[in-house]
């Protein structure tokens, strides 16, 4: 038999610019096995894992405190885009809350899974979303000061959504001075027709740049 | 009258390919160059592509010749792919690749998605070493390594629960 000169197929590898275009239709459970692959797929991947937290429930949550994960996090940090959190169960070891000393817990190092986790400081996070379907009827004021926190520690925030409630003039303080870089805000309120003419009735001044493009008010019956 | 006109190209090893400009018009950096210069009357030079691969996107180009929603063709990430555009992938992963380089480089969005989402089927719910096997890569992490890379995604945070 005459040999050809075809090559075989096996000897062919995948190049790895190419997996950047893949990612998109990975899940991310697909994508922590490809990370453990090899070196170039764990480096062309890895910022591909960490660009959206999903913190969608209490066990998912419970492993994302682990210590080992919380060491890959922190690692990752600047590859953080979105943090999503759909539960309202974990609002409070979410948002920072003050204790009775007046100190603002920490959860970034702490490793039992009951701890509080704080956001940020993430440099590239844009997205947060606090918003669990249905709204949360549970009011709580240190909630607002968390949220003030977060947006402390992550100055490049983008959008928010938010289904805790607050009052106008703390949302009136959130859009005016404390994101400054807002552009989207969707947020529940109870006092919606207040809210909507205290943004409407902002200074000139006040509206660009920091005033964003879009605020969307949810509207709940009480 | 230039929906009739015709289009040379001229793939790596020199071959000529006469199209059609409405084919060719499917390839974004085809389009943008015949509307910016106009058609010179002269072969338009893919240095980047050969002739066997040409022949492919042509051929992806020419069934979806007609397809008012050939942009949004594959957007839906979890949608299935049609049975043509299957048939049509089922090509040596060498070809494959390739064709994925010459998507991106004609920019042609659809078929770019297409092979894509090909490749991502290979991967989808298979093992590391499945992974690796399947697209015959070697594993090049230290034991320590390995383990550290697997420590930090042992649990799988993930996870859908």
């Amino acid at each position: 038999m005459i040999s050809t000169i075809v090559p075989t197929p096996t000897t062919v590898t995948l190049p790895t610019e190419i997996l950047d275009n893949i990612v998109l239709f990975l899940s991310q459970h697909d994508l922590t096995q490809c990370i453990r692959i090899s070196r170039a797929w764990n480096e062309t991947l890895t910022r591909h894992l960490w660009r959206t937290i999903p913190l969608l429930g209490r066990t998912r949550f419970q492993r994302f405190m682990l210590p080992n994960t919380q060491q890959a996090l922190y690692k990752n940090a600047e590859h953080v885009r979105e943090i999503q959190v759909r539960r309202e169960k974990l609002y409070k070891q979410i948002l920072p809350v003050r204790q009775q000393t007046g100190a603002i817990t920490s959860g970034a190092k702490l490793a039992s899974s009951d701890d509080v986790f704080t956001i940020g400081p993430f440099t590239n996070l844009r997205t947060l979303e606090l918003f669990s379907p249905p709204p949360t009827r549970y009011y709580d004021v240190n909630f607002r000061e968390g949220i003030f926190e977060i947006v402390r520690q992550n100055p490049g925030l983008r959008r928010l959504k938010i289904g805790i409630e607050m009052e106008p003039i703390a949302l009136f303080i959130l859009v005016t001075e404390r994101v400054p870089k807002l552009q989207e805000l969707d947020i529940e309120t109870p006092w919606r027709g207040d809210v909507k003419a205290l943004l409407d009735n902002l200074p000139e001044s006040l509206r660009t740049p920091t005033y964003p493009q879009s605020i969307q008010t949810l509207a709940r019956q009480r | 009258m230039s929906a009739h006109s015709q289009i040379l190209l001229t793939s790596s090893e020199g071959t000529e390919f006469l199209i059609d400009r409405d084919i060719a018009d499917k390839s974004m950096l085809l389009k943008c160059m015949l509307e910016d210069i106009g058609e010179i009357g002269q072969a338009v030079p893919l240095p980047n592509v050969s002739g066997p691969i040409l022949t492919k996107v042509i051929e992806y180009c020419t069934h979806h010749r007609d397809d008012p929603n050939f942009l949004s063709a594959n957007d839906d990430v979890t949608a299935d792919i049609d049975e043509w555009d299957l048939e049509y992938c089922k090509v040596d992963q060498g070809t494959l690749y390739e064709l994925i380089l010459a998507a991106n480089y004609l920019d042609i969005k659809p078929l770019m998605d297409l092979t894509c989402k090909t490749v991502a089927n290979m991967i989808k719910a298979k093992s590391p070493e499945e992974i690796r096997k399947t697209f015959n890569i070697t594993n090049d992490f230290t034991p320590e390594e390995e383990d550290q890379v697997r420590r930090e995604n042992g649990k799988d945070w993930v996870d859908e629960h």
